[in-house]
């Protein structure tokens, strides 16, 4: 059960390639995918959901390429979550997760335990738009963890930046959610701007440089090192630690 | 479907029969109003053929209306707005023209309903290509090209109406403001009825993907909505029913606007429940209209529904459009 990119490179526009020849294996667990801004981390969640076409190389699961699925067929096997979830009509919390459900068996089931997971079951009926970003980021969690809910074979989820406008505690909460999912087999690809979180959730990290290529791709151990990350972003990473708890920490020079 | 929407539905249902009843009864003789079964057959089939026909017309429209705005996602989109009811009338004007080139004369008895057909769906062409020259139906190209194309007809409509003898009156007259063809064509009448039939089960057998094209398109595709085909297949079913009101009525504004928002505050935004629902409102406003123009009697001669549409469609969508900002409506657009 395997995410592949074999050789892939990407532009939006001919003259420039956002990705190059990007060679990588992602297995069930968590596969946190960090750089600097422009590296090529979100376009990277797009060609794994198919819904933009490598300009060179394939993206494969299970060495079916994905753009290769049927709509229905990749529904069921991938799902993504947006920076942040948005809908254009007034639909409740409720009727969004079950968008999720599109392509699935009907299960009210899976759409009330989704709810459940990201503690919204209670907002249920408000609609979306009403919610704040950080609650409509959890309820765009909840539609993901709804489509992938009783798929069988390989599953994937797809993340990007999904806690950037989290509370602590909801991030933490939802960190654990994904971890609990990759326990249950799905491969999950998360884009993160914080080191932290990454650090925290990912069995292994794909680091992107600046230029769209693998700066590194390795057990979390060896890329969350500060001097991995401060050739990559550019500013001196140092690692504090306190009672069992590390983190790391970007400073100036000198 | 649970309780609730089918309870509206029977309500707007019986709306309609109300609506329909009332055309039947109502008419202006020397200028008073009468309410009276019509005791002479020929003026019944006139009253039933307005009926059913008014009924087409602002079905059509509105069915067209909620499958426009959902795959645009935009409040604004509807018929008249991209393009259709103009490319539409512009095939009717064309038509007209060629009409009179080779009799000499201007026919505005016979329900134009190939050129209206080809109009619309020429502009709704030419709309759908030129907006997906970017890749993809990106719904605000849609709505601009739209804009555009529509002014060009209007200009075009202009051009030909200059063309004709007098300024092309007679042709003006029907073709700025719609009204309700006077000919009881029962075969046209049976295929926008037919239409219509197809595209309230369209509507509701994609409800769930139409439901979810609501979200931002990524989002929309990863659950497996195929955006493009449905966008395309909503694009000519609401093309096909715009020509078929503007073949029955001319062209007829706000209907297509106004009725998916009503509906949309009445019902929620669930499509299986909207278009029906939405479907339904717009027989009854366009059967009303009809028997409101019935009814009185102005100087000028009858006054065309679409006048009455727009003098109260106008108003009612800035009380909505007020209105539905206050209840969180407002989420229009941004996704």
């Amino acid at each position: 059960m395997t995410l592949r990119f074999d050789n892939v490179s990407f532009a939006y526009h001919k003259s420039c390639d956002v990705l190059r020849e990007i060679d990588v294996e992602c297995r069930p667990g968590i596969t946190a995918i960090i750089g600097p801004n422009g590296a090529g981390k979100s376009t990277l969640l797009r060609l794994a959901c198919g819904l933009n076409t490598p300009r060179a190389g394939n993206v494969s699961l299970d060495r079916t390429s994905v753009t290769a699925f049927s709509a229905p067929q990749r529904a069921q096997r991938i799902a993504f979550i947006p920076q942040r979830s948005r809908v254009a009509m007034p639909f409740t919390v409720q009727a969004f997760v079950r968008f999720g459900r599109l392509r699935c068996s009907s299960s009210e089931g899976a759409v009330a335990r989704a709810l459940e997971a990201v503690e919204l079951d209670d907002q249920r009926d408000r609609p979306l738009h009403e919610l704040s970003v950080g609650q409509q980021q959890r309820a765009g969690v909840a539609r993901a963890i709804a489509q992938l809910d009783g798929a069988t074979g390989s599953r994937v989820l797809l993340a990007d930046e999904p806690t950037s406008a989290m509370d602590p505690a909801h991030r933490l909460m939802v960190g654990e959610v994904f971890q609990s999912l990759a326990n249950t087999g799905v491969t999950i690809l998360l884009s993160s701007h914080d080191l932290n979180e990454a650090n925290a959730l990912a069995d292994r990290v794909l680091l992107l440089s600046g230029d769209g290529t693998v700066a590194a791709h390795a057990e979390r151990e060896r890329v969350m090192e500060p001097g991995v990350l401060s050739r990559a972003f550019g500013v001196e990473m140092r690692r504090l630690r306190d009672q069992g708890v590390e983190a790391l920490v970007p400073t100036r020079n000198g | 479907m649970k309780a609730r929407p089918v309870l509206l539905i029977v309500v707007a249902a019986f709306g309609v029969m109300l609506a329909s009843a009332l055309r039947l009864l109502v008419s202006n003789v020397d200028g008073g109003l009468i309410l009276a079964w019509p005791g002479d057959p020929t003026i019944l089939s006139i009253r039933l053929w307005s009926a059913i026909a008014s009924g087409l017309v602002g079905g059509s429209l509105a069915a067209s209306g909620v499958l426009l705005q959902s795959v645009m996602r935009n409040p604004l989109a509807g018929p008249s707005l991209l393009g259709m009811t103009a490319g539409a009338a512009l095939g009717v004007a064309i038509a007209t023209y060629i009409t009179f080139l080779y009799s000499g004369t201007i026919v505005m008895h016979r329900a134009p309903v190939v050129a209206a057909v080809i109009g619309a769906l020429a502009s709704l062409g030419i709309v759908v290509l030129l907006a997906s020259w970017r890749g993809g139906l990106d719904p605000v190209s849609v709505v601009l090209i739209g804009l555009v194309i529509s002014v060009l007809c209007g200009a075009l409509i202009l051009l030909v109406q200059h063309l004709l003898p007098d300024g092309g009156l007679a042709f003006a007259q029907r073709w700025t403001m719609g009204s309700i063809t006077q000919e009881r064509a029962w075969g046209l009448a049976a295929g926008v009825g037919g239409l219509l039939v197809v595209s309230l089960v369209f509507g509701m057998w994609l409800g769930p993907s139409l439901d979810a094209a609501s979200m931002s398109d990524d989002e929309a595709r990863s659950v497996g909505v195929e955006l493009g085909r449905l966008r395309l297949a909503c694009l000519l079913i609401a093309g096909l029913l715009t020509a078929g009101s503007v073949a029955l009525a001319g062209p007829i504004g706000f209907v297509g606007l106004i009725c998916p928002h009503i509906a949309r505050s009445i019902a929620g935004p669930s499509h299986r429940t909207l278009i029906v629902l939405s479907t339904l409102l717009g027989v009854s406003m366009l059967v009303l209209g009809e028997s409101l123009v019935a009814a009185i009697r102005l100087p000028g001669g009858r006054l065309p529904v679409g006048v009455v549409m727009a003098l109260v469609g106008g108003p009612a969508f800035l009380i909505l459009l007020r209105k539905g900002f206050a209840s969180g409506f407002d989420s229009w657009g941004r996704a």
